[in-house]
């Protein structure tokens, strides 16, 4: 006679608690190189938003263009990155101007955006 | 002959020896193959975050120190070598500042980006007066090409100048690149 009896409760504990923990550290190395990604996106598009301000206060107040979207040789290593660019009448002689990156991190389930705004007067400021 | 099945102790039968060393394999070959993985890519995302960290800081540092610069530099004779304004080398006269930021009349520090192999630096000499920290400071080790662009065929006019950086590490097999570019303009010019 066979003697055939059941895995033991701890038995199937410690398996579940293995295999647990093997899918948490899983799931873990996912969401990390979704992070890093977004991290190394954010760094390049803040480097992007701080050159086109810096741009437009060069140019100076009479030179600021009206309110669309502006380029950069950088935006092709964000993935489907857009850019916006607000201008809007601060004052009567103060524009505030707000450039902003939008994209879309692989994996992230969310847009992400890197916004800088800054004021240009007519008269002295840069 | 007395059989009493409590006590039974009898060998493994071949088939479940097999099982058992078949089921051992799989699971071991899974477990390395995560563990390689795991290790691979945490190796990976390590390279990535340092490299564009050190992009980052360098951009920041050109940054922090062009913006309150007077005037970029034809040449200028350091403690350790003459260090002339290129394509890959900035050279800055910046005036120098009081604890509490003014501006001491006069009195000017002296800095200079500049790569040797892969290893960018930054190199800043002050003025006795001056607040800032002098010092070597290494900004990357991961660099690719540094390059400064002036908007002036003469130097010493520049009042823009754009510094592009380009990095490149080595995680694994992998290559990963960053690029940053971005132009300053001096505010004391």
């Amino acid at each position: 006679m066979r003697l055939s009896r059941g895995f033991s409760l701890i038995e199937v504990t410690i398996t579940i608690f293995v295999v647990g923990v093997l899918l948490l550290l899983f799931q873990a190395v996912l969401q990390t190189s979704v992070l890093v990604r977004t991290t190394k996106s954010q760094g390049i598009a803040l480097t992007i938003v701080r050159n086109e301000l810096e741009l437009l206060r060069a140019g100076g107040y009479a030179a600021v263009p009206p309110s669309g979207s502006f380029s950069n040789s950088l935006l092709s290593s964000i993935p489907s990155a857009t850019t916006t660019l607000t201008v809007s009448d601060y004052n009567s002689s103060t524009k505030q101007v707000t450039a902003k990156v939008i994209w879309t991190e692989t994996g992230a389930p969310t847009l992400s955006t890197v916004s800088l705004s800054t004021l240009i007067t007519q008269t002295g400021g840069l | 002959m007395t059989h009493t099945p409590k006590k039974t102790s009898h060998a493994f039968t071949l088939i479940e020896t097999v099982i058992v060393i078949g089921i051992g394999t799989i699971m071991f070959i899974i477990l390395s193959a995560l563990i390689y993985n795991f290790h691979k890519t945490s190796e990976y995302q390590q390279t990535i975050l340092q490299s564009s960290g050190s992009a980052s800081a360098i951009v920041k540092e050109v940054e922090a120190l062009t913006l309150p610069a007077s005037a970029v530099l034809q040449t200028h004779i350091f403690s350790d070598a003459t260090r002339t304004s290129t394509t890959t080398t900035l050279v800055l006269e910046i005036p120098s500042i009081d604890s509490s930021g003014n501006i001491v009349p006069n009195a000017y520090d002296y800095a200079a980006f500049y790569t040797t192999g892969t290893e960018a630096y930054r190199l800043l000499e002050t003025h006795a007066a001056s607040h800032r920290t002098p010092g070597r400071k290494k900004l990357s080790s991961t660099v690719s090409s540094l390059t400064f662009s002036y908007n002036n065929t003469d130097v010493t006019q520049t009042s823009i100048v754009t510094v592009d950086a380009r990095m490149q590490a080595q995680a694994k097999q992998e290559l990963i690149y960053d690029h940053r570019q971005q132009q300053i303009r001096l505010r004391n010019h």
